[in-house]
């Protein structure tokens, strides 16, 4: 491998953001722990880069537009730690032959959501699943503005949808939402910046203290998920 | 050039261990390699990670980080001691290890420790370069092909991910991440050990006066001179910013390689500094043997998270100064052997509930066996069974 894979080099060097980092252990380990295929849909490569480091099973992968499809099978499976399949056909609208020919994921996950897929892949994931399957959604609000990956070009998404859109447009398709978790909560905002005041005033004893107080808030697993900038939320058949 | 000593822990002083002591530290060995041997996954060594810095409580699948320093290092001397195979194959596992997660960059698979999973981590994959080395000495000096596996993959990842990406020629000194100017001097210490160790198995002078030479100058230049802090070692800096906190046992770190430089270059200022550091952390010692977690200027002190676990990886720093910095470790090896748990595993910290403003204990991270720092108490008993 030679530095011509420069993309896919950099992202396995570049470490993302600690929600991200959280929300893709909090993903893999229930993909890993899972029974059955898994299909991931994505909007960006680096997202599908974040699943491959922390997964050792197989993954099939259906990017929102084809030609990451084409960058990422190009790079990735040289890195992958399990087996990286290309599964492009599941976001086909068309699929000829028997229903029944489709292949069947005991796992979907989606990241990043983007509004004008939010009247197909959740109806497509319904089809796609089995009974008992699991439908995870990463999703961003307003607030993804202010996270480090939304700051730099090219954008993860070009027009995400929100946790309350996906929610809506994931109940419409079938599924019945399960489980919420907000990362980065405004606790933790706040415990940061009173560690930064702490520097301030050359207290960095203050500081480090404040931080472990920001790891500790730093989940949101109640009502307040909508105020964090990044939310998982976790779906299942209402019929299984 | 001077040689080290090839394929186990050298510089230990005399023996101080009675017979009594020495029994109970075999059994804590025994314990810990048993606990080490249930941590296997596919892949390699895995379990949660609990740290200062933040921790990894979900994805706990293999890391190629540190822990690799001390159990490649721990089995090495053991097989050191006794010459029995096993233990030798048991390093050559663990290299596996390492060769089989080793990336088309270079890199090692999750070599991020409390930030796994991720590659590219400091100064986790320098300290598994290290190990590979020894392990490849070790190898060498008895005779066997294989010691070049070992050799090639530490190399690689010296050249390809350390040299090529880390190596701030600007600076002359080696960055914590690619292309923003900051320095760690205990990462690169542990760096300096991997590059003198692939000087003296290729002979090639570049590995030792063109980068380590002038990593150990710039340790040396971030240490505290006179004062309440003399001896010292800044944490590291960030874009010029010196970071302005102490932590004994990162401190401790610095130790070997400085020795080291002080053996391969007879660069009397090393050994100088080493010894400051050396008194400078045995005086932050408590009375029960523990150490705090970090001291700032003015006296102000945060003592816990207290590594138990990683006290082991001071007590090793101290034992190698200690013909210059005397240093008495029974209080602390007591301490530690003491709060062995009965699965074999040593709890990793004392005190985790009372880091935060809203004291909270007990805090289960306390109990919690981690194998990159379990690892280190691992080694360290290792070179006191012989």
């Amino acid at each position: 491998m030679t530095r011509a894979n420069h993309s896919v080099e950099n992202a396995y060097l570049d470490l993302p953001t600690p929600e991200y980092r959280r929300v893709f252990n909090h993903v893999s380990n229930l993909v890993n722990a899972s029974q059955g295929r898994v299909l991931v849909i994505t909007s960006a490569i680096v997202y599908g880069i974040e699943l491959i480091k922390r997964t050792a099973r197989p993954l099939e992968f259906a990017f929102h537009r084809t030609e990451d499809a084409v960058r990422f099978f190009q790079d990735a499976p040289n890195w992958a730690w399990g087996e990286v399949l290309p599964a492009q056909a599941a976001l086909a609208t068309y699929q000829p032959g028997n229903p029944s020919d489709l292949p069947r994921y005991s796992t979907i996950v989606w990241v990043e959501p983007e509004t004008d897929r939010l009247n197909f892949v959740p109806f497509q994931a319904r089809r796609l699943a089995l009974p008992g399957a699991y439908f995870q959604v990463i999703a961003t609000t307003g607030l993804r503005r202010f996270l480090p990956a939304w700051r730099r070009q090219p954008r993860p998404a070009q027009s995400p949808a929100s946790p309350l859109m996906v929610i809506k447009a994931v109940k419409a398709a079938g599924w019945s939402v399960t489980e919420l978790i907000g990362y980065h909560s405004p606790k933790a905002v706040l415990w940061s910046l009173a560690g930064r005041l702490a520097e301030r005033v050359h207290r960095p004893d203050w500081a480090d203290r404040t931080n472990f107080m920001q790891r500790t808030h730093y989940i949101e697993h109640g009502k307040l998920w909508w105020s964090c900038p990044l939310v998982w939320i976790q779906a299942c058949l209402k019929d299984s | 050039m001077v040689e080290l000593s090839p394929g186990m822990d050298s510089g230990l002083p005399e023996r101080f261990v009675s017979e009594e002591l020495r029994t109970s530290i075999m059994e804590a060995v025994w314990k810990l390699e048993a606990w080490l041997e249930s941590q296997r996954q596919p892949g390699g060594y895995g379990g949660p990670v609990v740290h200062w810095w933040a921790d990894c409580l979900d994805y706990t699948g293999p890391g190629l980080d540190w822990r690799y320093e001390g159990i490649i290092c721990g089995y090495l001397n053991l097989y050191s001691w006794s010459m029995e195979p096993k233990w030798l194959a048991k390093a050559c596992r663990a290299g596996d290890d390492l060769v089989a997660g080793q990336l088309p960059s270079g890199n090692y698979r999750n070599s991020q420790f409390e930030l796994n999973p991720g590659m590219g981590g400091t100064p986790h994959e320098a300290a598994c370069d290290a190990a590979l080395l020894q392990l490849a000495l070790a190898l060498k000096a008895e005779g066997n092909e294989r010691w070049s596996i070992y050799a090639n993959s530490a190399m690689r990842n010296l050249q390809d991910f350390y040299i090529e990406r880390l190596w701030d020629n600007t600076n002359q000194c080696f960055s914590d991440q690619a292309g923003v100017a900051s320095f760690v001097p205990n990462k690169a210490a542990t760096l300096v050990e991997a590059l003198l160790l692939a000087a003296q198995l290729t002979a090639e002078s570049k590995w030792s006066e063109q980068y380590a030479r002038l990593t150990l100058n710039k340790i040396t230049r971030y240490q505290v001179v006179g004062g309440e802090l003399d001896g010292a070692i800044y944490q590291n800096s960030l874009g010029g910013r010196i970071i302005e906190r102490f932590f004994p046992f990162y401190i401790a770190r610095c130790l070997p390689a400085l020795l080291q430089g002080y053996q391969v270059f007879q660069e009397e200022a090393y050994r100088t500094a080493a010894c400051r550091a050396a008194n400078f952390i045995i005086k932050t010692r408590y009375p029960d043997g523990s150490f705090p977690q970090v001291l700032y200027r003015r006296g102000r002190v945060n003592r816990y998270p207290q590594w138990v676990a990683g006290a082991g990886d001071i007590l090793r720093c101290l034992a190698l100064a200690a013909e210059w910095a005397p240093f008495d470790p029974a209080p602390t090896l007591a301490w530690l052997l003491g709060q062995q748990k009965p699965d074999g595993s040593l709890p990793t910290a004392v005190g985790f509930g009372n880091t935060s403003i809203v004291r909270q204990k007990p805090d289960a991270r306390d109990e919690l066996g981690v194998c990159g720092w379990v690892d280190k108490t691992f080694r360290y008993l290792t070179t006191l069974v012989g």
